[in-house]
């Protein structure tokens, strides 16, 4: 589920904060407006919450950081003027999982009781989603082997791993320009060979 | 060069740029005029944002009602305690405040066996008459599904706090509850990985109940340095994860340890519950 990502001004009626951008829905919640919350937890809860039980293996860990990303959001670095509120959220829900399966020492037995629980979970028509599941993993390491090599890194880096530009620059000792340019033209690229309207 | 002259070209990574967060501020400047010019450019951009999802293989799924709930709830207890920013920290005027000499910041206590662990609530009550003395924290569960309640009441000055349990779900033998206060990562203070310092071991009687007094770790005469949020965290609290940092304590660390129970004691107690705590040394 998509949202719109900035603000939209110019209407002069006051719409509900339900109908916002994120980045005005998040300046609410700066603000103090607790009704802010609710909106960002009911639009992308379900990113974070996919995320942590696919790193954690577990709904009682993933429900936990859910809570407590949701919960430290107003007091967050976010700046929704130079990103999309979805990617700090999925960089730092990767992030925050990364921590906790570092700190678990027995976090293998972890996984596999996250694993049973997932698998626990009834699909309507296990075949066909498997059929819908495998389509659409093809067609994603399709348009993942159009990018080139330095592509496929650098956006990984920069979106999986969740590394700064400055970060992947010094590691693959880069200019910064290089990273930034190589990144967005991968996305684009992506844009382009995923489809989709637009 | 005005923001809606930008090339097609120059838009483009503009926009993917913003989908990965890199923007620099120049760049975030002219793309938010040029979205309040052509607002149909919010779709480019959830294209690009959900191309960028499904590439690795984000997969929404919606958790469980209560935590929303649970999550909002929290939220607005935050929201009514005055003691929830640094900036309070500073400049507050509570007289107990004063009293104390030192700035007072929140309190994260996470408090568990297993699944239990409860949340902070209202706090720095003034439970007697002389302002400044002793502050409250109080604890309830996080989850619908849980029961009971902790209070602990701190004596700053003393070090001496006092545990009130009601209601917790009763323990099998040779099992405890354990009470962890969690620190900022930057706290001049001896903690686990997690930033937590056990604080004590009970156990409950049959009804899930406990009134213990506590001598306190050294972190609650500064309580600058204790973390605001969120931490129940949780953290730690699984058994699987509490293991190592309890074991982990250094010998002289400065903990204090409730009365009766004995460090190495409890260190086996904890990681493999099944001592009793209330055993003598």
């Amino acid at each position: 589920m998509l949202f719109p990502l900035m603000k939209i001004e110019g209407d002069k009626a006051e719409g509900s904060l339900q109908e916002k951008t994120d980045a005005e829905v998040f300046a609410a919640l700066k603000a103090g407006r607790s009704q802010a919350l609710a909106i960002l937890y009911d639009r992308h809860a379900g990113l974070v919450y996919g995320i942590a039980c696919k790193m954690l293996g577990s709904t009682a860990e993933a429900e936990d950081l859910t809570q407590d990303i949701f919960l430290n959001l107003a007091r967050s670095s976010f700046d929704p003027r130079r990103g999309s509120l979805r990617t700090y959220l999925s960089i730092l829900a990767r992030s925050r999982c990364l921590d906790r399966l570092r700190s678990w020492r027995n976090r293998q037995r972890s996984l596999e009781q996250g694993r049973v629980e997932l698998q626990g979970s009834p699909a309507a028509d296990p075949t066909l989603e498997q059929l819908a599941q495998a389509e659409r993993v093809a067609e994603v390491q399709t348009a993942l082997a159009e990018l080139s090599e330095s592509q496929r890194q650098v956006l990984k880096m920069a979106y999986y791993e969740g590394m700064s530009q400055t970060e992947i620059a010094k590691q693959l000792d880069l200019p910064l320009g290089t990273v930034k340019a190589r990144a967005r033209r991968a996305l684009l690229r992506l844009r382009e060979l995923l489809g989709g309207p637009s | 060069m005005k923001a809606e002259s930008v090339s097609p070209e120059e838009l483009q990574l503009w926009l993917a740029g913003y989908v990965l967060g890199d923007l620099s501020p120049e760049e975030a400047e002219r793309l938010e005029a040029l979205l309040k010019l052509r607002p149909e450019l919010h779709r480019e951009l959830q294209a690009l944002q959900r191309a960028l999802e499904t590439a690795y293989g984000v997969e929404e799924k919606q958790p469980p009602p209560a935590l929303r709930a649970s999550l909002l709830q929290a939220h607005a207890e935050q929201a009514a305690q005055p003691m929830r920013t640094p900036a309070w920290i500073a400049k507050g005027s509570r007289l107990w405040q004063r009293g104390l000499g030192a700035v007072a910041a929140g309190l994260i206590v996470a408090l568990g066996l297993g699944n239990l662990y409860l949340w902070r609530r209202l706090q720095l009550a003034q439970t007697q008459g002389i302002p400044g003395e002793v502050l409250t924290y109080e604890l309830q569960p996080t989850a619908e599904n849980l029961a009971g309640s902790v209070k602990l009441e701190v004596d700053p000055q003393r070090l001496q706090g006092r545990l009130v349990a009601q209601g917790l779900p009763p323990l099998p033998e040779g099992r405890v509850y354990a009470l962890w206060v969690v620190l900022e990562p930057e706290a001049p203070f001896t903690t686990d990985r997690a930033g937590a310092v056990l604080v004590a071991a009970f156990p409950v009687d049959e009804t899930g109940n406990r009134q213990q007094e506590l001598r306190l770790p050294p972190v609650f005469e500064s309580t600058e340095w204790v973390r605001l949020w969120p931490l129940p965290k949780r953290m730690a609290i699984v058994p699987k994860s509490t293991r190592d940092p309890l074991c982990g304590f250094p010998a002289r660390d400065g903990l204090a340890w409730p009365d009766g129970v004995n460090r190495r004691l409890l260190c086996r107690l904890i990681s493999t519950q099944s001592c009793d705590p209330d055993r003598k040394p």
